[in-house]
């Protein structure tokens, strides 16, 4: 025989390796300056640096001055200096959530402005009793020392309203997203905008924050047996305000502050979640009635997946960075490196692909 | 003198006791000679020629070949399958060749010796077709010279034309005799057809019920190629049978 | 069709002529081409339905097909913003993953296998380990084999495992199978046991050689997915189908789909012509 069909086969696997060989080395002879991208959720990031995974990541809040005070990075770039003022997270409802119980939405919305406004309060004066509570909440949220915890405030704008100039980001954001061709043009039709501003002005709906103002604390929790299904990130402190209206001992009688609005409320299944993607996939699946989760990610799979919310209220603006190791120190720097995201999903990554793609970048998958 | 089987015994071990497929068998087979086993079946041919070709060993008694006891297959006997056992991936030629690509002979005489052989069993025109392409009997000309290729003394045979239709079978067997005039070998033949031993056979052997030996030996002188359709063949064809279907217990 | 068989009378020998084949050539093309209407109808037929149940359905998850061509075609001319890499990229490294995850069990799985069919000892020594390793699922591998050897060897080892133990399977079958008369006939030709092993087992098991390829690819393909999942590094198809359902981009996820099914299809395809090439080469087919 068989001779000859044996060197067919051991030709034909030599080819096969050979070939494998070739291509494995032609695959990095790229001119361009490329970055790549993998992703991990902030509460690892850290540890993935000094594990030599990643030379850097982009991240909230409190995980990038941890990042730093730990002495294992150095922030390259606050996301102010990426895009100045920025918004970041929201609140938003699912509309059948909405449909049946407005009310309790608006208590829910009620709790966060208030529970915003705390923090407001509680920030601008630093000496007063109730910083100190606010540092150890945010340390026990965050797992995360409370040194930790009054860096990352100091970096974060907390504000709940729904302002012109931020339904102006929100047009430039979601037309970032058509530009990169992360969302299909075609997507505002299909899920019946007119235009971007059309879509901005009916999914980013204000009135509700005009409603609840009024609202007034309840005795009685109206929905006792049936709490609301929070959505939220793991140990973000963009969202604070939701921690701090979930704690019960700063509202008198062991109640938290949504059930002094007479709402009783509990962590969503499979939340908190490691991005903002993963929240708009709970709110798909029917797992969120309100969720706290990035802006950019609620434009994003509503537009592309038609996940059927509308945001009502801003939770934070600014607040993420981009920590690097010490191998990074200028933007050129990057050429090669791999940088960690929270997931594709993400105001962090749309932020980063923005920043390096606009810098002659080359962004890749790791 | 040449194969030489004494006392021949085979038994099978089985679950409870021992099968004894042959007891007593002993048989001298002169060079040249053409020698047809005959016997009712599961009596223990096949098992002889196994043994004969050293595919199976005896449970006692003596096999030796030109005074060499027999201990092995070896290249001094070759061995013609019923099922003609060809290698399905060789060619005609590559299945003749088998034998002497194992003995390392030199690829030209290795072609020159196939083509004889190809030429022999007259299978010109077909070097290079595959068993799957080939006739029964065309298969079975490729066992006969791939059995000769080696050039053994002794032709070993079991029921060689027994998948052939009786056409093909006459056939074949008038090119056996051709063959074995030809080449000279000696050829034990196993075969159920009492016409095919009485044509081919100068000696035939018959075996009886199990534990067999042997029960009558019939010695033909005559001519060939012998005629199907004279008395004398009648005659003993008729014998022959009677003695068999005594043999043949009712059931 | 039945063969045909001629004898004439040349010599005193008999000698034959092969059966003629033109007949059989033509229903052949008639039969192809029947196949190939059939499948052109049962592929629109399949289009149509998708495309009038993404109509009725209206959903965002079951995007109609003239989008997902489009995306599909899209993916393979520019690098998308998620990966920065083109599907014809994607494909390749998901490819070269198969290739090498491939070779290296067929390397090794070959020789242990006919080694292992053959001789009594050495499966019984091998037959524990492999049977233990066997039915695990080569999936459940991936997400420690990833951590353990990271993004690059990671996958190729889990295709690896995913191939091995079918072909290994097929072959020890194959040499098992083989014919004792074969081994019998060629002993009676003078063959030791070397012989046998290289000029009787082997190429009788080729064929069940073949069909393991063929099985291990088809395997190796559903492993590369849940590798890249889970973590491979420097792309491929499976990595472009995770990131593009995290950003909801249901339209490229199905255009990762159909570029899976398409490389899953063409390697079967393609070892499945292999296997009836050498089949029908060594007469056997
Ligand atoms: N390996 C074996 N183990 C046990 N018994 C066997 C074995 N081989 C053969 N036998 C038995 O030995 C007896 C003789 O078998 P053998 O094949 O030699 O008969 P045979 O005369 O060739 O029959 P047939 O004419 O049908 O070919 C049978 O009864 C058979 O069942
Ligand atoms: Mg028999």
């Amino acid at each position: 025989m068989d001779k000859k069909l044996v060197i067919i086969a051991v030709v034909l696997v030599a080819i096969v390796i050979v070939g494998a060989l070739a291509a494995t080395m032609m695959g990095g002879s790229d001119d361009d300056k490329v970055v790549y991208w993998t992703p991990i959720g902030p509460n690892l990031q850290k540890e993935a640096l000094i594990a030599g995974q990643i030379d850097g990541a982009i991240t909230w809040e409190p995980f990038a001055s941890d990042a730093v005070l730990s002495g294992s990075a150095t922030i390259f770039k606050w996301s102010d200096d990426i895009w100045e003022d920025h918004p970041c997270c929201v609140v938003a409802v699912d509309n059948g959530f909405l449909e049946n119980n407005r009310d309790l939405a608006l208590r829910t919305l009620k709790a966060h402005m208030v529970a915003t406004e705390w923090i407001v309060d509680t920030i601008a004066d630093p000496d007063g009793d109730n910083y100190t509570k606010l540092l150890q909440i945010g340390a026990e949220f965050s797992q995360r020392s409370t040194a930790v915890v009054n860096s990352s405030v100091s970096n974060i704008v907390f504000t709940y309203n729904i302002t012109e100039s931020f339904e102006d980001w929100m047009e430039v954001i979601t037309q970032k997203y058509i530009d990169l061709d992360l969302i299909q043009g075609s997507a505002l039709g299909t899920q019946g905008y007119a235009d971007v501003e059309d879509f901005v002005s009916n999914y980013f709906n204000s009135s509700l924050l005009e409603e609840a103002m009024d609202i007034e604390p309840s005795s009685t929790i109206l929905n006792a047996g049936n709490p609301v299904q929070l959505g939220y990130l793991i140990g973000d402190l963009h969202q604070f305000a939701r921690v701090i209206a979930n704690n019960d001992t700063l509202w008198g009688e062991g109640k938290d502050l949504f059930e002094v609005y007479g709402v009783a409320t509990e962590t969503s299944v499979g939340g908190p979640y490691v991005n903002g993607g993963a929240v708009m996939n709970a709110f798909a699946a029917g797992n969120v009635d309100i969720g706290y989760l990035g802006s950019p990610p609620a434009i994003l799979n509503h537009l592309n997946g038609g996940v059927d919310i509308t945001v009502i209220a801003q939770v934070n603006m600014v607040g993420s960075a981009i920590f690097v190791g010490e191998d990074i120190t200028t933007l050129d720097d990057f050429n090669g490196k791999v940088i960690a995201t929270p997931g594709v999903s993400s105001i962090q990554h749309l932020m980063f692909l923005d920043f390096f793609t606009s810098n002659g970048f080359t962004v890749k998958a790791l | 003198m040449m194969l030489s089987i004494e006392k021949l015994r085979k038994a099978f071990p089985l679950e409870e006791g021992e099968l004894v497929a042959i007891e007593d068998f002993t048989l001298d087979v002169k060079k040249g000679e053409f020698i047809c086993i005959l016997g009712p079946s599961g009596c223990g041919k096949t098992t002889i020629l196994r043994i004969i070709a050293g595919l199976d060993t005896q449970t006692s008694g003596k096999i030796s070949l030109d005074g060499k006891i027999i201990k092995g297959p070896g290249s001094d006997r070759g061995m013609v399958f019923q099922e003609f056992a060809l290698f399905p991936w060789r060619s005609v030629r590559k299945n003749i060749e088998f034998g002497m690509e194992l003995r390392k002979v030199p690829v030209k005489t290795r072609h020159e010796t196939s083509q004889k052989l190809i030429e022999l069993v007259g299978l010109e025109g077909f070097e290079d077709a595959h068993p799957h392409e080939l006739s029964g009997g065309m298969k079975q000309r490729v066992g006969i010279a791939r059995a000769l290729a080696n050039e053994p003394d002794i032709l070993l045979m079991d029921e060689p034309f027994g998948a052939l239709d009786a056409q093909t079978r006459n056939m074949m067997q008038k090119e056996l005799l051709r063959i074995w005039e030809e080449t000279k070998k000696t050829v034990v033949f196993i075969t159920h057809s009492v016409d095919e031993a009485v044509f081919l056979a100068d000696r035939i052997v018959v075996m009886g019920e199990r534990p067999s030996s042997i029960t009558e030996i019939y010695d033909i002188p005559w001519e060939r190629p012998r005629e199907r359709a004279s008395m004398e063949f009648a005659n003993l064809r008729k014998e022959i049978l009677a003695k068999l279907e005594m043999m043949v217990r009712p059931e | 069709m039945a063969m045909i068989t001629i004898g004439t009378i040349k010599r005193g020998l008999i000698t034959f002529i092969r059966p003629s084949d033109v007949s059989l050539k033509t229903d052949r093309r008639i039969q192809f081409v029947k196949t190939i209407i059939i499948t052109i109808f049962s592929l629109s037929v399949f289009i149509g339905v998708w495309w009038g149940l993404s109509l009725l359905i209206d959903t965002p998850f079951l995007p109609p097909p003239d989008i997902v061509f489009e995306a599909l075609l899209d993916s393979f001319i520019r690098p998308d913003i998620t990966t920065g890499r083109t599907m014809w990229d994607n494909v390749v490294t998901s490819s070269i993953r198969v290739a090498w995850g491939f070779a290296l069990a067929f390397v090794l799985a070959v020789p242990l296998g006919l080694v292992m069919g053959f001789s009594k000892t050495v499966e019984s020594f091998s037959k524990p380990v492999v049977e233990v390793f066997r039915p695990i699922a080569p999936i459940a591998w991936a997400p420690l084999l990833l951590i353990a050897m990271g993004g690059k060897v990671g996958p190729i080892i889990v295709i690896f495992i995913g191939v091995f133990f079918p072909l290994l399977s097929n072959i020890i079958f194959g040499v098992r199978s083989i014919q004792p008369i074969l081994m019998d006939a060629a002993r009676t030709l003078g063959a030791k046991r070397g012989d046998m092993f290289i000029k009787v087992i082997i190429p009788s098991t080729v064929p069940y050689i073949m069909t393991g390829i063929r099985i291990g690819l088809g395997i190796g393909w559903m492993c590369v997915v849940a590798a890249e999942f889970l973590g491979a590094v420097g792309g491929g198809v499976g990595q472009y189908v995770q990131f593009k359902t995290e950003v909801n981009r249901f339209d490229q996820v199905f255009a990762g789909l159909i570029v899976f099914s398409i490389l899953g299809l063409s390697t079967t395809e393609l070892s499945g012509w292999v296997e009836r090439r050498v089949m029908k080469r060594m007469g056997l087919k």
